[in-house]
């Protein structure tokens, strides 16, 4: 039987540029990351990260129902001002990082529920991740880049 | 709040420990995956049986358990839980890291003659964030 062991590292910058960093493997302890340090907190990360169509599908982040989780989405203005950075790292029997990846999103909302609290994210690179031209699309050139599918090239 | 479950000394003791957060993809080949979740055993149970013991005795389970389960209180377990037991085992089970107690069910009190009853307990030992 092959094992395998896969802690999440959850990075929420909010609208005031303070960061939330959260693990959720190493219970009830801190692991470090590229240098920073993430508390435990029972999470999980579910949905799309890509897709060819480019259909921006939704991640969801869930949390349990408890009030650092209600803080965090104020912090983010309803989690609609906040980007994730949200890795996926796999762990060694000893507990160490033996490779990780990370993805980029950004905050579309959240819900709730009477035992839950729901962060949803989508991903700016969605859009633009195929059949697109080979030109360099930066902020810079185009302004905003888009949150959902529609790229309207003219 | 903590509300550590009475000192009083079992009959009859039962302890199942914890296990790990997995899940396992098993494909058509029968070839398994096991995934962890976690690095820590939680669920552990123990139950526990007092037999005869006196009204007064028993009244004290029952107002633990009232006091506990209405408030979510999870609590810690005393060492006259586990009289007989040697110390280096009793460690393992009186307080595994990150675990306490709570009420699994409630309490059941038979009436044995007067002035007398046998409880029986079983709880559950979660991991508390």
């Amino acid at each position: 039987m092959s094992e395998i062991r896969i802690a999440q590292y959850f990075r929420l910058t909010t609208s005031n540029g303070s960061n939330h960093l959260y693990q959720n493997y190493f219970i009830n302890e801190s692991s470090s990351y590229l240098s920073e340090s993430y508390a435990f907190a029972p999470f999980q990360a579910e949905g799309t990260t890509a897709s060819l169509g480019g259909d921006n599908q939704q991640l969801r982040v869930l949390f349990p129902h408890l009030d650092i989780v209600l803080l965090l989405v104020e912090a983010g203005n309803g989690n609609r001002l906040s980007q994730l950075r949200l890795t996926t790292a796999w762990i060694t029997a000893s507990g160490q990082i033996a490779n990780a990846v990370s993805d980029f999103y950004v905050g579309v909302g959240a819900s709730f529920s009477e035992t839950t609290i729901e962060l949803r994210f989508r991903s700016a690179i969605d859009s633009v991740g195929s059949a697109f031209p080979a030109q360099t699309l930066s902020r810079e050139l185009v302004g905003p880049l888009p949150l959902n599918s529609e790229v309207y090239l003219r | 709040m903590s509300l550590p479950f009475p000192d009083i000394k079992p009959s009859a003791r039962s302890f199942r420990m914890g296990s790990y957060p997995t899940k396992v993809y098993r494909a058509m080949s029968g070839a398994t995956v096991k995934r962890s979740f976690g690095n820590k055993p939680t669920g552990y149970s123990l139950s526990l049986q007092f037999e005869n013991i006196t009204d007064a005795q028993a009244q004290l389970i029952v107002k633990h358990y009232i006091d506990t389960a209405a408030g979510f209180v999870r609590f810690t377990l005393p060492t006259t839980l586990f009289a007989g037991m040697g110390t280096s085992l009793q460690t393992y089970i009186q307080s595994p890291t990150g675990i306490k107690w709570e009420y699994e069910q409630a309490p059941e009190v038979e009436s044995v003659i007067t002035g007398r009853s046998s409880v029986s307990v079983t709880l559950v030992g979660e991991l508390t964030v």
